[in-house]
């Protein structure tokens, strides 16, 4: 190739000649990282300033910059030998040693920064002397390969890989540091990093089936990593101030990770998988913290346990959860069991619904029969409206309560009332006295449209969680200050009474009804929903007193062992007839009170259709003049 | 050193808080998404070699941990991003409306952002269109306006004039999270100034930052840790390549060093801050016979050798050919924990030796025993 022209040497030579000399120096200072490489700085000790370029800087922040800035330089520069300079510019710049072949940089301050490969079976490479520095590229596949870098002040930044059966690195003593990618995947590799101030910082992967990790020393960090996968794999962090901080593996059958000391911290990312793997935080002083994670809303440290099932257990008699514990598990049977076999359990909130666990409310639960079995002081079970005057009040009756209590009262002048808690909205649980039986919930929310106070009834079945048993039940107070539905109550299952309870007479027109709104889970099929007349009084024109009085299904007489068949939706027409001389008269029978003592006549209706959801059922009576006035209460039994 | 404000280097000197970025295309890490613990670790190199020497061509590196406890970065494709850090320089008060409130400090609009309609306000007069969404937070950058909800929903507006750019229902899963956490936080970060402002609950507070540089970060093999380590490089890798032919990077001969230079970072898809250097205008008469083994980086160190110079990649992701620069720093022993001289001076160099192996032939300049070895570098053959 022709020479280049235009080019000349001076420029070059006159930057270079007016650098003017320098100590070289390594420094750790608390410079700003506005500092560039190629800077030149002025560092002064004992009065005496040293001014130098800065030819590589390291900066290390956590939230505060530290800064190492170095420089390089030979006290004098070798004149210029043809030969010796093409040896060690050849090419790439590759150095080989092949078998038996040797490279020793022996002298002060040499250094070897790239690009060496050793691949001869007895080729090494040493690097003995003080500030001496191998930067990258180390690659040691021979199978006698060693590395020692034995001295103060070495460090050994990337990509030493042993790879051979008896590759071994030795990193030993003071402010050593190794620092990234370090491999060992022989069958007998073995990585030591044993004194003060040695630093593992990343990317250790022992995959050997006898590889091992020692951390011994105090101050030694493991920060990131660690993958134990071999089966006799173990990892040791035994010494004060050891802090393991992430990524921590364990997945072979006995592996197993010991934090043992004072000061030893483990932070995060803990996984045990083995069948033998187990979790050990002990200390001393028995402040041992398992903290899974800090929450971002509260700040406060939280674990949580989200496995099908949860042992809390320990050998002593007395066991003690403080503070909010929240189980969601919808298996907490078990855990109730678990809890309720302890001395002590102070529980404030347990969202559990079901046996044992199924606790509302605030304060000190005591369980008494294993978790099965439990004692809810606040729970309401019943609520009702009584006519207070001019005023209605809802009531509620608590377990164990011996009657009602007041928790608020409303009037037909106000378009919408505040119940006594939970801002217009109530909810109350019950729990049934049956142990068998299962937790109910009514909520619901008053209001009033200027002639009904209407209170709305849900009833949940919290053992089919989503299916409500009587949905929209409303207590209703109409304008008349008449009210279709008092006490509610009842448990499903249980034959407790659940309903509708007239406690007053009710007036109904010529060809009125009276609309029952019956459970809308009447089943299983077969079983009776039942109306219970007690005392009917018949306003008629007549002043004859009748023997009898009774409602008859068409030709059909309804008594108790003769129910009317009836199906959700479906209504049936019930004749009052009246017995003169024994013979029973359809008709008005005029005014007649039967009996005249009242007492309960039950008559029933079956219900045959299968289980429904919102049915209605239609009781209509009818008259033919006059008026027809109950007193009567209605049980459904279940 | 990178120009920066004297109220930059007497907050750092005062310990005031400091915060990191590491900002992608699509994302940001902040303090809150790095191991703080372990820190963020920063080199950079102007010369590597023995001794004081040119025609090298350093990447500076950076390596920092990211949390990844909710594996929201496992499907992150990560890319080229700005390191910067700033200090907090100055803080102050305002008197809050709206939700959420910041002025822009390209344009110095004011933004409004509500919980009810209308959700986002410039200079007092309702953007158009309006967000469907009430805005919790609003970040400022690259003069555009990002305007969050609280559920990983945004809308961008051009910040010179308020016109609508995108409304978007999808950030990455990690910026949807991320934002959500801003509630209530106005930011501008102005590229230009390198000044990020935050106001939150009446309070105002600035940072200054200083870049580390551009850097390129490969998603990790296995990103599904708690934890991702990451160690990245600046764009010098990108001239890590076989030195492409003359019709592939566009070349043609005679050409000068220049031209030269300009192809190669054309090439490689790289900014560059040199336009002229030592030696630049010099003519190579036909394509050097070493280029066909060479690597793009191979050409770029003679370039800068012929320049006396080393090329370094500059901390906002510009490369240059650059030399020493006096910057008048002194450091005293409080300014210093550990301070290790050498016992000698390194010596300026007196002359200078221009070697080729092919023809063995020398030429020098200067007469001094302190001699500077140039060898087997092409644009420079037989100059004398």
């Amino acid at each position: 190739m022709a020479d280049i022209t235009g080019a000349s040497l001076a420029p070059i030579y006159n930057r270079l000649n007016t650098t003017p000399s320098y100590h070289p120096l390594e420094a750790d200072t608390f410079a700003d990282w506005s500092l560039e490489a190629g800077d030149v700085v002025t560092v002064t000790r004992d009065g005496r300033g040293y001014q130098s370029p800065v030819h590589s800087s390291i900066l290390r922040w956590k939230k505060q910059p530290q800064m190492t800035i170095s420089s390089t330089g030979n006290e004098a520069r070798e004149s210029v030998a043809k030969m010796s300079q093409k040896k060690f510019r050849n090419g790439s710049g590759g150095l080989r040693a092949n078998n038996y072949q040797h490279i020793y940089v022996d002298d002060a301050y040499g250094r070897m920064r790239s690009g060496l490969e050793l691949t001869g079976s007895s080729a090494a490479l040493y690097v003995e002397d003080k500030y001496r520095q191998m930067k990258s590229g180390l690659d040691l596949t021979s199978s006698s390969a060693h590395l020692y870098v034995d001295d103060r002040y070495k460090q050994m930044r990337s990509g030493l890989s042993l790879t051979s059966s008896s590759a071994a690195l030795y990193v030993e003593d003071r402010y050593r540091q190794m620092k990234s990618g370090l491999d060992l995947t022989s069958s007998s590799a073995a990585l030591y990093v044993d004194n003060k101030y040695a630093q593992m910082r990343s990317g250790l992967n022992l995959t050997s089936s006898s590889a091992a990790l020692y951390v011994d020393n105090r101050y030694a960090q493991m920060r990131s990593g660690l993958n134990l996968t071999s089966s006799s794999a173990a990892l040791y962090v035994d010494n004060r101030y050891a802090q393991m901080r992430s990524g921590l593996d364990l997945t072979s059958s006995s592996a197993a990770l010991y934090v043992d000391n004072r000061y030893a911290q483990m932070r995060s990312g803990l996984d045990l998988t083995s069948s033998s793997a187990a979790l050990y935080a002990r200390s001393a002083d028995n402040a041992a913290e398992i903290v899974a994670r800090i929450n971002e809303s509260t700040g406060e440290s939280e674990i949580k346990l989200s496995s099908d099932r949860v042992y809390i257990g320990n050998s002593r008699s007395t066991t003690v959860i403080n503070g909010k514990c929240e189980l969601s598990d919808v298996t907490a049977n078990y855990i109730g069991s678990k809890i309720a076999s302890l001395a002590t359990v102070n529980v404030q909130q347990l969202s559990s619904e079901r046996g044992g666990v199924s606790v509302y409310s605030v304060g000190t639960t005591n369980f008494s029969q294993g978790g099965v079995s439990c004692y809810v002081p606040n729970a309401i079970w019943a609520l009702q409206i009584v006519q207070d005057g001019n005023n209605y009040k809802l009531q509620r009756q608590r377990y164990n309560d011996d009657g009602w209590t007041d928790v608020g009262t409303f009037s037909r002048a106000v378009t919408s009332w505040t119940m006594g808690w939970s801002g217009g909205t109530f909810t109350a649980k019950a729990n049934p006295q049956n142990q068998s039986c299962s937790t109910q919930i009514v909520q619901g929310t008053v209001s009033w449209d200027g002639n009904n106070a209407t209170v709305p009834i849900d009833g949940i079945d919290s053992d089919n969680p989503g299916y409500q048993y009587f949905t929209g039940r409303n207590i209703l107070v109409d304008a008349s200050g008449r009210y279709s539905a008092g006490r509610l109550s009842g448990w499903e299952d249980c034959y407790d009474d659940i309903g509708l309870n007239y406690s007053s007479n009710q007036t109904i027109d010529p060809g009125g009804q009276i609309t029952i709104y019956p459970a809308a889970k009447p089943t299983p099929s077969g079983q009776h929903a039942s109306i219970t007349t007690r005392g009917i009084t018949v306003y008629a024109s007549s002043a004859s007193t009748p023997e009898d009085l009774s409602l008859w299904n068409g030709d059909t007489r309804v008594t108790e062992s003769s129910p009317v068949d009836l199906g959700f939706g479906s209504s049936v027409v019930l004749t009052p007839y009246y017995k003169v001389d024994g013979e029973w008269v359809a008709g008005t029978p005029g005014k007649v009170t039967s009996p005249a003592d009242p007492h309960p006549t039950r008559y029933s209706l079956k219900c045959t259709g299968a289980s429904q959801a919102g049915g209605v059922v239609t009781y209509t009576f009818t008259t033919d003049g006059g008026s027809f006035s109950t007193g009567t209460s209605y049980y459904f039994y279940r | 050193m990178y120009a920066c404000s004297q109220a930059f280097h007497d907050a750092v000197a005062n310990g005031n808080d400091q915060k990191s970025l590491m900002i992608f295309s699509d994302c940001v890490f902040t303090d809150e998404d790095i191991n703080v613990d372990n820190g963020i670790e920063f080199h950079e190199y102007f010369n590597t070699e023995e001794d004081l020497a040119i025609g090298q061509a350093l990447s500076s590196e950076i390596s920092f941990s990211l949390f990844n406890d909710d594996r929201l970065l496992n499907d992150y494709g990560f890319g080229e991003f700005l390191a910067t850090i700033g200090v907090l320089i100055r803080t102050g008060t305002y008197q809050q409306f709206g939700s959420v409130m910041i002025q822009s400090s390209y344009t110095g609009a004011s933004y409004i952002g509500s919980n009810d309609m209308p959700f986002i306000r410039r200079n007092g007069t309702a953007l158009n269109p309006q967000p469907s969404f009430p805005v919790k937070s609003i970040l400022i950058y690259d003069r555009k306006v990002w305007c969050f909800s609280d559920d990983g929903r945004y809308a961008v507006y051009r910040d010179t004039d308020g016109t609508n750019i995108t409304n978007q229902n999808g950030l990455n899963a990690f910026m949807r999270k991320k934002c959500q956490r801003w509630n209530g936080k106005g930011m501008c970060y102005n590229n230009d100034t390198r000044m990020l402002v935050i106001q939150e609950g009446g309070t105002r507070f600035e940072y200054e930052f200083v870049p580390l540089g551009w850097f390129e970060a490969e998603r990790p093999k296995a990103p599904d840790v708690i934890q991702i380590d990451l160690t990245c490089y600046d764009q010098m890798q990108k001239f890590d390549q076989d030195m492409p032919s003359d019709d592939a990077i566009g070349l043609s001969w005679p050409s000068t060093i220049a031209n030269l230079y300009v192809k190669l970072c054309n090439y490689a898809h790289v900014w560059y801050r040199t336009t002229s250097f030592i030696n630049c205008d010099a003519s190579i008469p036909e394509r050097p016979e070493d280029f066909n083994t060479a690597t793009m980086r191979d050409v770029l160190k003679w370039i800068a050798e012929a320049a006396g110079s080393n090329a370094m990649f500059d901390r906002d992701g510009y490369l240059t050919l650059r030399w020493l620069t006096i910057t008048g720093d002194r450091y005293s022993a409080s300014e210093y924990s550990e301070f290790n001289p050498y016992w000698y001076e390194t010596k300026k160099v007196t002359k200078l030796y221009n070697r080729s192996t092919q023809d063995v032939t020398d030429q020098t300049y200067g007469s001094g025993d302190e001699c500077y070895l140039i060898q087997d570098n092409p644009l420079l053959r037989g100059v004398s």
